[in-house]
């Protein structure tokens, strides 16, 4: 009996122990806490905030890291020096653009920080949340962040899906649509999203399939002016596909708008990217097998307040094959990498796609689609900032390029926009249905 | 009575398709049960014709490769003739951009 005793309290203090090194080990969001073995990508340290709010920040959002100098720069003529940090993409992209075109790569600094109980819910579904059949779809979890200790490629995406973007954002952004020359065009757009603890009118068991609720609104240019997308994005999107509506401005109606999934062509992207394109990767997993490949250190767009500024314009920073380096930044960071291989009897324009997800935000900040040959087709890359006044970190643009012609289209950019990205506003769920479509059309 | 409706609406939405060329082909408008072997060629041609374009050809042609390749898997005879011209014309249009 005493020595029954014995054995269980010892137990106990082994899980406890093993759980506290467990916690020292990762930060709250799973990532690992310490450093790499050259101590190239330092320690997290709780990530980083200038302790402001959206008011404060005003008109102007400012690079905190503007001092910091470029550490070195990787082009066509040595990228053989730091191919074991690079991906097939950038590598491709590298080689495409052999004059004018690099990666300058800073200091990394691992400034993803979040509020507390968007950790406690992801700590919390760590030891409940669970792939739904055939994985498309996440059961028994809250909030954001369902598998923080991933055990599988798919489990990795869903984290990539449900990660916190603030709770409920607004932003006015910029579409570029890039020739091969170097010519461009401009469409302007207004994305509004919410996510149910912010939407009033959010019932949890009507709407318990639904995970955010969004609209997309094309303000210019006037041929494409006041059309109005609206998502109700369904979490099993086998069980319940995903729930869309157009509003056509100059017809006025509403109409159901199905082909906004998987490959169907994006918003007056001029076909250069699918509406699973959109956040680097969106929608449902459910046409490709995942494979989870672990993790690697590479180099990827990080912490690019650069692209915020507003004196920043689309004839500076879009250049003939690729954007202008001098408003990038490039850190190396550790990144899980899942590869996608669409499953026989399904149909997708990309064969295969390879993600690789930053360990910190579960954001995916580099993406390579490939064709039905096998052939890298389309590289993308989603341009991180920490939006420190809102606690979230998100994509301050993201860029797709077209190796099969020259071409690229980069959106998300919020130079044109009058103020930076709202966040965390509350909403109500009539605001995101049918019929709330014609009201907001401006012609 | 529903599914013969959405399969009629279906045979209309591929056959807009195939009037207008260079308008805008079926993607992911139809349920995947109501995908027939047939249609699934029908938009596959479809995309075929739009490949004419310059700027999006790949794109056209790889939207054609998976609907062919899905009329394929469904057992039509028609889908490698279609695979056979679209595989011919990516990899000249890959020698192109190369």
């Amino acid at each position: 009996m005493t020595k029954s005793i014995v054995t269980s309290m010892l137990l106990a203090t082994m899980a406890v122990t093993a759980n506290l090194a467990l916690a020292e080990a990762f930060t709250p969001l799973g990532a690992e806490a310490g450093a790499n073995a050259d101590g190239s990508i330092p320690a997290w340290t709780g990530g980083f905030s200038r302790g402001v709010i959206w008011s404060d920040i005003g008109k102007q959002f400012v690079d905190p890291f503007a001092d910091d100098p470029v550490k070195f720069s990787i082009d066509a003529r040595n990228l053989e020096t730091y191919r074991d940090n690079l991906t097939p993409g950038q590598i491709e992209q590298l080689r495409r653009n052999p004059d004018g075109y690099r990666l300058n790569v800073y200091e990394t600094r691992r400034t993803a920080r979040y509020p507390e109980y968007v950790y406690a819910a992801a700590q919390k579904n760590a030891g409940t949340a669970r792939l739904a059949e055939g994985g498309n779809g996440v059961l028994d979890y809250q909030g954001y962040y369902p598998f923080i200790h991933p055990k599988s490629g798919v489990e990795v995406l869903w984290n990539h899906f449900m990660r916190y973007r603030g709770g409920s954002l607004l932003r006015t952004h910029t579409q570029v649509i890039t020739q091969p020359n170097g010519s461009f065009s401009e469409v302007q757009l207004e994305d509004r999203a919410a996510w149910p603890e912010n939407l009033s009118g959010f019932d949890p068991v009507s709407d318990a399939n639904i995970m955010i609720f969004s609209t997309q609104k094309v303000t210019a240019p006037a041929r494409l002016a006041g059309n109005i997308l609206l998502v109700q994005e369904t979490i099993d999107q086998v069980k319940e596909p995903r729930l869309a509506w157009l509003y056509n401005a100059g017809q006025r109606r509403v109409r159901r708008a199905p082909q906004v999934a998987y490959d169907g062509p994006g918003t007056a992207a001029d076909g250069l990217r699918t509406s699973d394109n959109y956040d680097m990767y969106t929608g449902s997993p459910d046409r490709y097998d995942w494979k989870l490949e672990g993790k690697q250190e590479i180099y990827i767009p990080y912490n690019n307040y650069r692209l915020t500024s507003r004196e920043l314009t689309s004839a500076k920073l879009i250049e003939k094959g690729h954007l202008n380096p001098n408003y990038l930044r490039y850190e190396k960071h550790r990144v899980w990498k899942v590869v996608g291989t669409l499953k026989p009897g399904t149909r997708h324009i990309y064969a295969k796609r390879v993600f690789y997800v930053d360990e910190d935000t579960w954001q995916i900040a580099l993406a390579e689609h490939y064709d039905s040959r096998g052939v890298l087709w389309r590289f993308s890359e989603g341009f991180h900032v920490q939006y420190d006044y809102a606690d979230t970190p998100w994509y301050a643009g993201e860029a797709i390029y077209d190796f099969s012609n020259g071409r690229y289209l980069v959106f998300g950019l919020t130079y044109n926009s009058a103020q930076p990205i709202t966040f965390g506003f509350k909403a109500s769920k009539s605001e995101f249905v049918p019929a709330a479509l014609r009201a907001q059309g401006i012609r | 009575m529903i599914k013969q409706l959405l399969t009629a609406t279906a045979f209309f939405v591929v056959a807009t398709a195939q009037a207008e060329p260079h308008g805008n082909c079926v993607t992911n408008e139809l349920d995947d049960r109501l995908i027939t072997a047939d249609l699934a060629v029908a938009v596959g041609n479809c995309y075929l014709a739009r490949a004419s374009e310059e700027s999006q050809a790949v794109a056209a042609l790889e939207y054609a490769h998976s609907w062919f390749l899905q009329a394929q898997a469904l057992g039509s005879s028609q889908a490698r003739r279609g695979l056979d011209l679209v595989e011919k014309k990516l990899a000249q249009a890959g020698q192109a951009h190369d």
